[in-house]
């Protein structure tokens, strides 16, 4: 079976706009996974994440008839993905910190629980680290690192020069990588930080 | 000091976006400078540590909340389409139903349930090209569909096969408008006269069929390769190494028979943080369920089992209660997210009781394919 045996989205969107809303329901169920990812890294709130991605879904559905299909579907829905993040942001949100170990669904191990929980919080520390970038290399990083887009995807979906997408990705990775080693000395128990006050 | 060199290239090298020429450039320089091999291989480490937070799985409400809305916005936003649909709805239902009491005389019976017994769930829309086909497709008469989830039989209700026009039914939506109401309950909006008749609680109007509930339990049971006895509501688990494939496999053969996936309506087998299955949903004739399963079976590492809504559901309580007993008294701090989910599933309908179970009109008009819920999950780890 080939990637052509399927319905292109290109089909399923020409359908939904003609108000075929199951061809819609098939592209929600496709990309979401994608997008959630995305938004969830993005704000860093598992509830935040789930109703920023519903909203963005239902104004892509609402702005289908100004889908151009210059790009594909899914490089349009990061946008409004992202967009919407920044909107939800700024009217507020729910008003809650990203939490140091976020609380998303994430895929079912088999591991002891002692690990469980270290992966948990070596999740929430990159989160962390993650959440303390500035919003275009938090979104760069998440569509090259996480979702392996290619330089030229990312170079639409941020509206930015193919050039410029080099350059602020390694910018991104070093300030990334900057944050991290920064949290995770905090973290070591020998650190000041993680070291119990003793007394008042 | 810090190297001068183009850091963009040793990212685009990094990322395999580079043309065979900077390859050659960046691979000499590399060769001779620390500072940039470094950065390489930081690249390598950085990508390591953010593995963790790849892939995470949307929950399933954020499409249910979607199609929700996206069914009321063509209700809102094309009430003509919508009129129009519910009368030829109306019209076709009236001539069905004149048809079902024609044939009240023969041997058998079923049982006709009223208005007020069904649920006012909001109107789908139907194709009038669809109604007429499905008006002239008889090939199913005398096979029907069982305990399947509410979302069927609205369908049924309508005889569309389709099922292009129509919305998953939302477990909280109001109910809508009048007009709409009656092509939802399967029948044309009643004149002034006739709702006390029609809606007395309880009233039932029996017909007689050769076709008792029993018969078509025993049916779908033979369809999905279990005991006659016992009714069923297909699920059908698709069980495999490699998601991706066997989804592209499903939406592969959907598209051959022009089929359409859709989001399962309801979280009908709960949705907590550890059980995280993923419910779909997909109309196929008993033909089409034998051939997907064979079909994915084909697949490599991928298995296939039939079952029934409440074995889902009892494996899933099971599931839960290992995993809490795996992780004894940390247990709860994960259940905080679960928590909210597992609060849903005990509102969920159960597909057992749903009101939408005493179909009477679907009975004599049913739509040879039946709802099937496919369970998409990886192989049991190994331990």
């Amino acid at each position: 079976m080939s990637p052509s045996d399927l319905p292109a989205d290109r089909e399923l969107v020409d359908r939904a706009r003609r108000g075929d809303g199951d061809a819609f329901g098939l592209l929600v169920v496709r990309h979401q996974d994608r997008i959630y990812t995305a938004v969830l890294r993005f704000c860093g709130d598992a509830e935040d994440a789930r109703d920023i991605v519903q909203r963005a879904f239902l104004n892509a559905w609402r702005r289908l008839e100004s889908f151009k299909g210059d790009a594909a579907f899914s490089t349009w829905m990061y946008r409004i993905a992202f967009n919407e993040s920044v909107s939800f942001r700024r009217e507020g949100g729910r008003r809650r910190l990203a939490p140091l170990t976020e609380s998303a669904p994430e895929p079912a191990d088999d591991r002891r629980p002692g690990d469980r929980l270290d992966s948990a919080e070596a999740r929430g520390q990159v989160q962390q680290a993650l959440s303390l970038l500035d919003p275009d290399e938090r979104k760069i990083i998440i569509l090259k690192e996480l979702d392996g887009r290619s330089y030229d995807e990312i170079a639409e979906i941020m509206e930015i020069p193919k050039g410029t997408v080099r350059s602020r990705l390694f910018r991104a990775r070093e300030v990334l990588r900057d944050k991290l080693r920064i949290i995770l000395k905090k973290a070591e128990p020998g650190s000041v930080e993680s070291r119990p006050r003793v007394g008042g | 000091m810090a190297c001068g060199f183009d850091k963009g290239l040793i990212a685009a090298h990094y990322d395999g976006e580079i043309t065979p020429a900077e390859r050659l450039l960046v691979d000499r320089h590399l060769a001779t400078c620390s500072e940039c091999a470094a950065d390489l291989s930081a690249m390598r480490e950085l990508s390591a540590s953010l593995k963790p937070l790849k892939g995470a799985a949307a929950p399933m409400s954020i499409a249910e909340g979607v199609m929700r809305e996206v069914g009321s916005a063509r209700r809102v936003h094309r009430p003509w389409v919508s009129w129009g649909l519910s009368a030829a709805a109306a019209v076709f239902l009236a001539v069905g139903t004149v048809y079902m009491l024609d044939r009240s005389g023969s041997p058998g019976r079923h049982e006709l349930v009223t208005a007020s017994e069904r649920r006012t769930s909001p109107a789908p829309s139907a194709k009038p090209s669809a109604l007429k086909e499905e008006n002239s497709r008889d090939l199913y008469q005398g096979k029907k569909a069982l305990d399947i989830p509410a979302e069927e039989s609205r369908r049924d209700a309508l005889g569309d096969k389709d099922h292009a026009e129509i919305p998953p039914a939302p477990p909280s939506m109001p109910p809508p408008p009048a007009a709409d109401r009656g092509a939802a309950d399967g029948k044309p909006a009643p004149p002034a006269a006739e709702p006390e008749k029609r809606q007395e609680e309880g009233r039932r109007v029996e017909l007689t069929d050769k076709i008792t509930p029993e018969k078509k339990r025993d049916e779908a049971a033979t369809a999905l390769g279990k005991d006659k006895k016992k009714p069923v509501t297909p699920v059908l688990r698709v069980t495999s190494a490699d998601q991706t494939a066997a989804r592209a496999e499903v939406e592969a053969f959907l598209k051959e028979r022009k089929l359409m996936l859709r989001p399962a309506g309801e979280p009908l087998l709960g949705r907590s943080r550890e059980a995280r299955y993923r419910y779909l949903q997909v109309e196929l004739s008993e033909e089409e369920l034998k051939a997907l399963q064979e079909r994915l079976t084909g697949l490599k590492g991928t298995e296939v089992t039939a079952g029934s809504f409440e074995e889902e559901k009892k494996r899933v309580a099971e599931e839960e209660a290992k995993r809490k007993n795996a992780l004894g008294p940390r247990a709860g701090e994960d259940d905080k997210v679960a928590g909210k989910a597992e609060s849903e599933e005990k509102e969920a309908p159960k597909p057992e009781t749903s009101p939408d179970q005493g179909r009477g009109m679907a009975l004599a008009d049913a739509p040879k394919r039946k709802t099937i819920i496919l369970v998409f999950e990886p192989p049991p780890a190994k331990k």
